[in-house]
């Protein structure tokens, strides 16, 4: 059974520690600007009411609407007329076929051979 | 018309919707977005909504309820107190799950449920976020999970066996909503057990909008790439994709967000003209280093584009390219030998030297070689005590979709 080892190289490369979650790491950076305001005190109003000194009603459909996340689809119920075209080019399978014409390659190649002729 | 007569009329319109089974009318009186809102919300402070309610709605004993912590809710939503407006939600749904569960027959009032769990879950997020990083937290998104929950098995024990008519339709969309809020708090104990039921009752699958369906096949395909299940994860961002309205943009675009890294590690890459399409061209260099095997390219994309993929959580799923990277550059090494099917290990660390990969030492070549094998990338054997790669005479290099 072979042994995998761990590569040296991937360990080497910078290892930055990034929350899993996005919101995780938004979280950490307001609780710790919470915790350095030191603000001569203020009329205490509780975190979860938006502030209402301008007296204007909050307006319900900003506040509920989708953030970045998956949104509601405005109808319920559609076609395939409305779907994506199936016959569209969107992936490549072809991209593996022994195609050595691009840059990279052929820069390969060549390096190749030169170290190969040295050895 | 003066704020006690549109809570008046508000009611008696509630009232209506029961007596005529009017969904849509129902879902629309129920909806904190609705026109009736501005209008309604500066009476309730005036007046007992309970008994108002109590008094003008005649149908099963929770309508009442419903109607007045909507009530309730709206107020307080309107005045900026967004707990007491979550806090009321939480009952307006509650008891709305209550009056589904008491009528025998029907499921007409199902598209108000979703109208009210949709913005109670709004609410219970922005609660918490307003809340996150202080010392007193409410855990608005746990509440509302839970009550979902209880919603879910409301709907789910409708025995009926007319499908179309039954309750278990709302199964769908409860489950959406608690996907929802299960990868906003990064909890998934509740979604587990919702998964399992959903797979034991795949029939109402196709009596669901198809609103609700992509929503669900997006969820789905998202659970499976944090279980690291690339095929299922596949399947259902493939199926997301084929029924997604397209006009639908944003949603469009978070398809392919996850299915475009999916596909890359099956070995299927994406056109630029998609990248196009759908505003990703984040992906693009970084498929062009992938394809050749340039990997000082290819980690130069992720970290350019770490911020972008971290936040839609595949940068993780990206990092796993690496070996296919190696796959190909290999590939090319080995095409350049001329046929050979013995080539020494010293050959493949120097095409890394080549490409600027200089601190690879021969063992940590050896060992990338010996993962491909294992990963089935690569057909052939090590011969370690010659330091020598054995390749298979037909296809050393399978065709990467083939090895699952």
């Amino acid at each position: 059974m072979q042994q995998i080892l761990h590569f040296r190289h991937t360990a080497k490369r910078k290892q930055q520690r990034q929350p899993t979650n996005e919101r995780q790491a938004q979280q950490a950076s307001k609780k710790q600007n919470n915790k350095s305001l030191s603000n001569p005190p203020q009329p205490h109003t509780p975190a979860t009411h938006i502030d209402m000194s301008a007296k204007e009603p909050a307006n319900p459909v900003q506040l509920l609407e989708e953030d970045d996340e998956f949104e509601e689809f405005a109808t319920e119920e559609w076609g395939e007329s409305e779907k994506l075209p199936q016959d569209a080019h969107i992936w490549e399978d072809d991209w593996d076929d022994d195609n050595m014409e691009d840059d990279f390659s052929k820069q390969l190649k060549e390096q190749l051979a030169a170290v190969q002729q040295k050895s | 018309m003066d704020a006690g007569s549109a809570v008046t009329g508000f009611l008696k319109a509630v009232n209506r919707a029961c007596a005529t089974e009017d969904g849509p009318a129902l879902a629309r009186l129920l909806s904190l977005r609705d026109g009736h809102v501005p209008h309604v919300y500066r009476g309730v402070p005036a007046v007992n909504v309970e008994a108002l309610a109590s008094s003008l709605i005649k149908a099963e004993r929770p309508v009442a309820a419903v109607a007045a912590a909507h009530l309730r809710a709206a107020s307080k939503l309107m005045t900026g107190n967004m707990e007491d407006a979550f806090n009321h939600q939480c009952t307006c749904c509650d008891k709305l799950a209550a009056y589904i569960s008491e009528v025998e027959e029907g499921n007409w009032q199902l598209k108000a449920l979703n109208i009210v769990m949709f913005e109670l879950r709004q609410l219970a997020k922005l609660v918490d976020e307003m809340l996150a990083g202080q010392d007193q937290q409410v855990e608005a998104i746990s509440k509302a999970t839970r009550l979902f929950q209880d919603c879910f098995r409301a709907v789910g024990n409708d025995r009926r066996a007319d499908i179309a008519r039954s309750k278990k339709v709302g199964m769908m969309f409860i489950a959406n909503h608690m996907f929802n809020l299960a990868f906003r708090d990064n909890n998934f104990a509740y979604v587990n057990t919702i998964i399992r039921t959903m797979n034991s009752n795949k029939r109402i699958e196709h009596y669901q909008p198809m609103c609700h369906r992509v929503t669900f096949y997006y969820y789905m395909g998202r659970k499976a790439l944090l279980d690291a299940a690339y095929g299922e994860a596949r399947t259902y961002f493939e199926k997301a994709l084929q029924h997604c309205h397209k006009d639908s943009t944003r949603n469009l675009r978070l398809i392919l967000l996850n299915l475009i890294p999916v596909n890359m590690l099956l070995g299927r890459m994406p056109t630029l003209e998609l990248l196009q399409e759908h505003d990703l061209l984040q992906f693009h260099a970084l498929t062009q280093a992938l394809k050749v095997g340039d990997l000082p390219s290819l980690d130069k994309e992720l970290e350019t584009h770490q911020e972008f993929f971290t936040k839609w959580n595949v940068f993780l799923v990206l990092q796993k390219l690496q070996l296919l990277a190696y796959r190909n550059l290999f590939k090319r090494v080995h095409a350049l030998q001329q046929g050979k099917t013995q080539i020494h290990l010293r050959v493949f660390h120097q095409a890394l030297q080549c490409i600027g990969m200089e601190d690879v030492d021969m063992d940590e070549t050896e060992c990338i070689m010996a993962n491909l094998i294992h990963h089935l990338y690569v057909r052939g054997y090590i011969s370690f005590q010659k330091k020598i790669v054995v390749f298979s005479a037909e296809l050393p290099f399978p065709p990467v979709g083939s090895r699952v």
